[in-house]
């Protein structure tokens, strides 16, 4: 080892591994740089104002609730729903009925494009108005064809029906083969026996591995915490179904699983005006949608190709 | 260079692409959410979902007032009153039929004055526009300055009418223009009176329906003595007595001869539209509302149209079902319904007394006896249902179905209806329902279309 060089004014030299005056500001520097670009990486952290409270974090899962733990559970949404919109909801676990299958159809022929069923569907399931969330989309297609690529959902006529078209809305087909429950990975999503597949907010982690897998578009993500107006919030709510969503969650139409497992219509049968819609149980052979599959000549599955069995039908007044 | 030099010389590029990248995190640079374009609101009028339109069966179940009904105050009975057709043979409607084109005071909703004020004094639509420009200065002034108050509303309703009426009855100059009513979603029978370039009477009446149109929510609907012309899109059943009885217009007659009454008037329709009319019985004809589950449908709390009628016609036993509901309440029951005065305070617990017994009534054997419903006109449904037999699958919902009737205006029913639920031209139009709480979606919705329109 070679000696250390000693000064010229005879001053002790400092030691080789002391810090100089350059290589602390050179080194600060780096530091500094580095924190702030960790703070900023981190910064959309800060963002995320609507983390789950430990009660949540804790909840057990669905399928393994007993009846208590439901009880609970419906009684923390409750309470977190009045102090979030100053409402106290009823919020309902309400089961599959014994020997009901749900079918929908959908009379192609009578649909005039209103967008009635959107909107009614954002007000029951209490849908985010801001970044809106619809889980209807209306197609509009030029007449003669079912060719999906020459749809268009943003169309924006004065009036409709319009001439040379005709409407298709699409929504969760509530397929009998969901792709959208096999891809996920945490089981948050499942089909019920009552033919709808259902998510449980709580457990959905937001992989979004469900809404690459469904070919409808049927799944929607909540980006950003959902908005609700006060005034707007539907009160009648279901833990499967329209209690208020948290952000980085999916979500997507349950057939309006308040109504319809209470015996009722959902929200979009009720509010065409044209008729159009037609619910019920294909298991009654006496209910409207036996009648349709049985009698009406020409039906559709989107996109039956898939082999995903679709439980939502199209069909055409011959 | 040095090692150290080198070392030097990466950090610093580093450190100044960490910066550049701070710098844009913190500035959201690059990274802003893009607005996807807004799905535009077509009709967006969807908030009342109920069908609350009460048919002519309806009326005469609830042995309700029928003279609008009453062709004979008007027409000889004796003979059928004569047709008259103009050049192309369409019919002459008789003046009498086609209603008032004025608007009366009544005619603007009690709160929605200020509303329509509003709407005139923000020029928020074209035909707002041309109402304003109508306005000689010192109208604009007070409807400037326009604050509800007892003096002030009367002044501006005044005011108010006095423009419409005068759009109305204004011939020199054509209130239609396409531009105008760019956003204004036209009635049916708007479109087939414009279509047939009315002049005079009629066109007062094109004026009025465009004005009811252009403000659906503010102005009412007030024509019950309209007789709508011209049914289906082919023009060939132009004739009353395509469906009327020649010699007694109460009766409907379909062509094989049959005699209906009103109430029967499903049939009628069926007697031409067969395929339509099946899939009508199957259910899958219609808007629909109500429960798909009809065994098991309770009614709910929304489903109590008229409370203090109902609890009235209890009370006072007036009709043998009336007097059987009453023998199941029990005694507390009994004593609050009979001292039940309609107010806000103490309509909950009358309410919960009610859907308690119905619901318990629902839930027994079938309730038909003879003497119980003799006088009762039942729905097709109910009648069918009960030729089924007593099963007691059926049961329940033979029941409600038998309640329904029984109490057709204090009842919601759950079915669809008949023919002329909706597409009867002399029922009052939707909505009829009290808006739901909070600002009015219409205007809501407007105010949002507008503030996107300023946003482009």
């Amino acid at each position: 080892m070679s000696k250390p060089p000693s000064s010229p004014a005879g001053t002790p030299a400092p030691p080789a591994n002391a810090m100089g005056r350059r290589s602390f500001l050179r080194t600060s520097a780096v530091v500094t740089t580095g924190l702030a670009a960790l703070a900023a990486s981190v910064k959309p952290l800060l963002e995320m104002n609507d983390l789950p409270t430990m009660q949540q974090f804790l909840q057990k899962y669905y399928k393994e609730m007993t009846p208590e733990d439901m009880a609970k559970v419906l009684k923390r949404i409750e309470d977190e729903v009045e102090k979030q919109y100053g409402l106290r909801p009823h919020v309902r676990d309400l089961k599959p009925m014994d020997g009901v299958e749900f079918v929908y159809c959908l009379n192609l022929t009578r649909c005039i494009g209103c967008r009635k069923c959107v909107h009614a569907c954002v007000a029951e399931n209490n849908e985010s108005r801001d970044p809106e969330i619809q889980y209807i989309r209306v197609l509009r297609l030029p007449d003669g064809s079912l060719d999906i690529d020459k749809a268009d959902h943003f169309y924006a006529p004065d009036a409709v029906p319009e001439k040379g078209f005709f409407y298709m809305p699409v929504q969760c087909q509530q397929c009998e083969n969901p792709p959208c429950v096999k891809v996920c990975p945490v089981h948050a999503t499942w089909q019920d026996a009552d033919g709808i597949t259902v998510i449980d907010y709580d457990w959905c982690i937001g992989c979004r591995y469900c809404e690459a897998a469904c070919p409808y578009w049927a799944r929607r993500f909540n980006f950003t915490k959902p908005s609700i107006p006060k005034e707007r919030l539907n009160p009648d709510m279901a833990y499967l179904g329209n209690r208020p969503r948290r952000q980085g969650v999916m979500e997507k139409c349950h057939f309006c699983i308040q109504r319809t497992r209470a015996g009722r219509y959902p929200a979009c049968v009720e509010v065409c005006p044209a008729g159009a819609r037609k619910f019920g149980n294909i298991l009654d052979p006496d209910s409207e949608v036996s009648y349709i599959l049985k009698s009406k000549r020409v039906f559709i599955q989107l996109k039956s190709e898939m082999g995903t069995k679709p439980r939502f039908f199209y069909y055409f007044d011959v | 260079m040095t090692t150290n030099a080198k070392t030097g010389l990466t950090v610093a590029l580093l450190c100044a692409a960490f910066s550049v990248l701070a710098v844009a995190f913190l500035s959201d640079s690059g990274g802003a959410r893009r607005n996807r374009p807004a799905i535009a609101l077509v009709d967006t009028n969807f908030l009342d979902t109920s069908t609350t339109r009460k048919s002519y069966a309806d009326l005469v179940r609830a042995g309700a007032d029928l003279s609008d009904f009453d062709c004979y105050v008007c027409h000889d009975k004796k003979s059928p009153p004569p047709l008259r057709f103009d050049a192309n043979l369409n019919i002459i409607v008789a003046e009498e039929h086609i209603g008032p084109s004025q608007f009366s005071e009544d005619d603007i909703g009690a709160n929605e004055l200020e509303g329509l004020v509003e709407r005139f004094r923000r020029h928020s639509d074209p035909v707002s526009t041309f109402v304003w420009q109508s306005l000689s200065n010192s109208q604009q002034l007070l409807l400037t300055n326009y604050k509800p108050s007892e003096q002030s509303s009367k002044q501006a309703r005044e005011i108010v009418l006095s423009a419409l009426n005068n759009i109305i009855t204004n011939a020199a100059q054509p209130f239609y223009e396409p531009g105008r009513f760019n956003e204004v979603l036209l009635g049916a029978e708007t479109m087939l009176l414009m279509q047939q370039n009315p002049t005079g009477c009629a066109l007062a009446h094109l004026n009025r329906l465009l004005l009811e149109d252009a403000y659906p929510v503010e102005l009412s609907r007030n024509r019950q003595n309209d007789i709508v012309m011209g049914h289906g899109k082919h023009g060939r059943n132009n004739n009353c007595f395509n469906c009327h009885n020649e010699t007694n217009l109460t009766l409907l007659q379909p062509r094989d001869g049959r005699d209906l009454t009103f109430a029967d008037s499903t049939q009628l329709c069926g007697s031409c539209h067969g395929p339509t009319y099946r899939d009508w019985l199957a259910g899958a004809h219609g808007r629909i509302s109500g429960y798909w589950d009809r065994g098991s449908s309770p009614f709910s709390e929304d489903e109590i149209r008229d409370l203090p009628k109902l609890a009235d016609r209890l009370s006072h036993q007036s009709d043998p079902v009336s007097g059987f509901v009453w023998q199941q309440l029990s005694k507390p029951g009994q004593v609050l319904l009979a001292n039940y005065q309609p107010s806000a305070s103490n309509s909950k617990p009358a309410q919960d007394v009610v859907l308690q017994v119905l619901n318990k009534i629902i839930g027994e054997p079938s309730i038909y006896q003879p003497d119980r419903f003799k006088g009762i006109l039942l729905a097709p449904e109910t009648a069918s249902l009960m030729q089924q037999g007593p099963q007691d699958t059926n049961s329940a919902r033979l029941n409600r179905l038998l309640l329904e009737d029984a109490f057709p205006m204090e009842l919601t029913r759950n079915q669809r209806r008949d023919c002329v639920n909706c597409h009867n031209p002399h029922a009052p139009p939707f909505p009829s329902r009290k808006p739901a709480p909070g600002p009015h979606p219409l205007r809501e919705i407007a105010n949002m279309a507008e503030s996107q329109t300023a946003r482009k």
